[in-house]
C-alpha cells in the first residue's frame, strides 16, 4: 500500500511541493530528496542538535519532525544564512573566532544561534549555555563557540 | 532507518470534533496520537514505534494550546480556581509562561531541562504525559502541584486526578478512544512556600535523568511544615509522590534530625532499579541527600 501525501511547504524561500511518507524525517527530505547536505545527520534522536533547523521561526530537530507536521511552514536550513559568498555575520564570526574545528555541529548550532539571536534571546554567557544545551560539540569546549555568538551580537 | 516507513499512515483531522469522531469510529484499530512528534519519531526511527497508524494534531493547536487562568473544568462540578494548560502547550511555551512562573516556578524548572532548545520547541505538556517516562523531568511536578488531567471522547469528558493516572511504566489510564485534552492545575491560597526542582543526570538538559525529585513544601506562622509534597521521578516504575514520609514530616520543623528521619522513610519507601543509566544504590543516595537536605532547610527557594 502507498501511503504517499502530497506536502507543499517552503525551503529557504522556495516553494516546495512533494510526494513523500508522512513520517518521513524533514531530514531525509532535506538530505535525500533536496539535496540540501548542510543539515547534518547525527545521533537521529533528537539529542546531538547536529541537524537544527530553523521551523516557523524555531529551532528544531529535522530527525523528529515528520513531513506531514510541515504542510504550509517555512523551512530554513544553513545554507540560506550566507548570501551566495557573503557569510552572515554569524558565520564570519565562527571563522574568526575559532568557533568551528571538525565541522559537524556547526551548521546546527548556527541554526540554534540564529533563531536565538533574531528572537532577542540574551546573550550573556550563561544564557547562551542554555540556548545550547541541545547542541552536542566534541572538539571546542563551548568557548569559542560562545565567543562566536557574543561577537556576532555585538555587532549589530 | 525503520524497516518500513512507508507502513506508518497519517490521519489529519481538521479540529477536536473531528478527531474524537475519529478516535471513536477506530477504537480497536491502533492509532495513537501524534502531538509535536519528538517521542514518537525517535521510537519509530529506532524501531520500537508502538503503533502505525498515527493521528496527527497540529491542526488542533488553535483549540489545545495555551494556558489559561481560570480555568474551568469541563464536568462542571470544578467551577474555579484552576489554570488551564492545553495539551498541546510545547515545553517552551510553558517556560515563557509568566501565570505559570507566578504560580510555580518549578515548571519552568523543569521544563528548561526537558531536552534541548530544540525539543522544547517541538514536544509537548500531553505529549510528555501520555507516553510517561518514568523520569519524565516535568511528571513530578504536575504530581506535586496535586494536577488533573482532561481526557476527552466523542461521547464525554472525564478529569482524573493525575496521581490515579499514571499505572504501570509507560502505561495511564487513558482509554484507546480519548485524546488527552488538558492538564488542570488548582490555584490555592498558597502560605509561604519552601520549593525545589533538582534533576542528576549526566548533562543538565539533553540526557535522560537519573533521577528527579521536586518538593513543595508550605510553612505555617509557626515555621512547621504543611502541605508538604515530595515527588519523584525515576525512583520506581512511574513517578510517584512520598506520601508515607509527607505524613510523618506533616506539622515538624525543619531540621536536622528531620531531614534524617526523612531520608530514613525513604529509604522504606522507594524501590528504585539498576538500568543502563544509575544504580539503585546511587539513585537512593541521591534521593536520601536531596530530600533529606530539603527537610533539614539547607536546599530550595523561597515563593510566596
Amino acid at each position: 500500500m502507498n501511503n504517499d501525501h502530497v506536502f507543499r511547504f517552503h525551503v529557504n524561500g522556495q516553494p516546495v511541493e512533494m510526494q513523500a511518507p508522512p513520517m518521513q524525517r524533514l531530514l531525509d527530505v532535506l538530505r535525500e530528496t533536496l539535496r540540501l547536505t548542510g543539515t547534518k545527520n547525527g545521533c537521529g534522536q533528537g539529542i546531538c542538535g547536529a541537524c537544527t533547523v530553523i521551523v516557523n521561526g524555531q529551532a528544531v530537530s529535522a530527525c523528529l519532525t515528520p513531513v506531514v507536521q510541515l504542510e504550509g511552514a517555512d523551512v530554513q536550513t544553513v545554507e540560506y544564512l550566507s548570501d551566495r559568498d557573503c557569510l552572515s555575520s554569524l558565520q564570519q564570526s565562527f571563522l574568526e573566532c575559532g568557533g568551528t574545528q571538525c565541522g559537524s555541529c556547526t551548521p546546527g548550532i548556527l541554526m540554534a544561534a540564529t533563531a536565538h539571536l533574531r528572537r532577542g534571546g540574551g546573550t550573556n554567557t550563561e544564557e547562551l549555555r542554555e540556548m545550547l544545551s541541545g547542541n552536542l560539540c566534541r572538539c571546542t569546549g563551548y568557548i569559542k563557540i560562545i565567543e562566536s555568538m557574543q561577537q556576532a551580537a555585538a555587532a549589530k | 532507518m525503520p524497516t518500513n516507513i512507508s507502513d506508518h499512515h497519517v490521519f489529519t483531522p481538521r479540529d477536536v470534533t473531528e478527531a474524537l469522531q475519529f478516535m471513536a469510529l477506530h477504537r480497536d484499530e491502533g492509532w495513537r496520537p501524534l502531538a509535536g512528534g519528538s517521542e514518537v519519531m525517535a521510537q519509530i526511527y529506532g524501531n520500537r514505534a508502538a503503533a502505525t497508524g498515527w493521528i496527527n494534531l497540529a491542526q488542533l493547536r488553535d483549540q489545545l494550546a495555551g494556558i489559561h487562568e481560570d480555568g474551568t473544568h469541563e464536568d462542571g462540578i470544578h467551577d474555579d480556581g484552576w489554570v488551564r494548560i492545553g495539551a498541546l502547550t510545547t515545553l517552551t511555551e510553558l517556560r515563557r509562561s509568566a501565570v505559570l512562573q507566578a504560580i510555580c516556578p518549578l515548571i519552568r524548572r523543569a521544563a528548561a531541562v526537558t531536552g534541548g532548545v530544540q525539543r522544547q520547541n517541538r514536544a509537548t505538556v500531553g505529549g510528555r504525559i501520555v507516553s510517561a517516562s518514568p523520569a519524565g523531568e516535568t511528571l513530578p511536578v504536575w504530581l506535586a502541584l496535586d494536577a488533573e488531567v482532561e481526557l476527552s471522547s466523542r461521547d464525554a469528558t472525564r478529569c482524573v486526578a493525575y496521581r490515579q493516572f499514571l499505572q504501570e511504566p509507560r502505561q495511564t489510564a487513558i482509554a484507546p478512544d480519548e485524546l488527552l485534552t488538558a492538564i488542570m492545575i488548582p490555584i490555592r491560597d498558597r502560605p509561604r512556600q519552601r520549593l525545589l526542582f533538582r534533576k542528576v543526570a549526566s548533562r543538565a538538559a539533553g540526557a535522560i535523568g537519573k533521577m528527579v525529585f521536586t518538593a513543595i513544601a508550605g510553612l505555617d506562622a509557626a515555621g512547621h511544615y504543611r502541605d508538604l509534597r515530595l515527588a519523584f521521578g525515576g525512583m520506581g516504575p512511574r513517578p510517584l509522590r512520598a506520601c508515607e514520609a509527607e505524613q510523618l514530616l506533616e506539622g515538624h520543623a525543619p531540621s536536622d534530625a528531620l531531614g534524617a528521619q526523612a531520608a530514613d522513610q525513604l529509604s522504606a519507601e522507594l524501590t528504585p532499579i539498576d538500568d543502563l543509566r544509575s544504580t539503585a544504590d546511587y539513585r537512593l543516595r541521591t534521593a536520601r541527600n536531596l530530600a533529606g537536605a530539603f527537610i533539614a532547610g539547607h536546599i530550595g527557594e523561597q515563593h510566596s
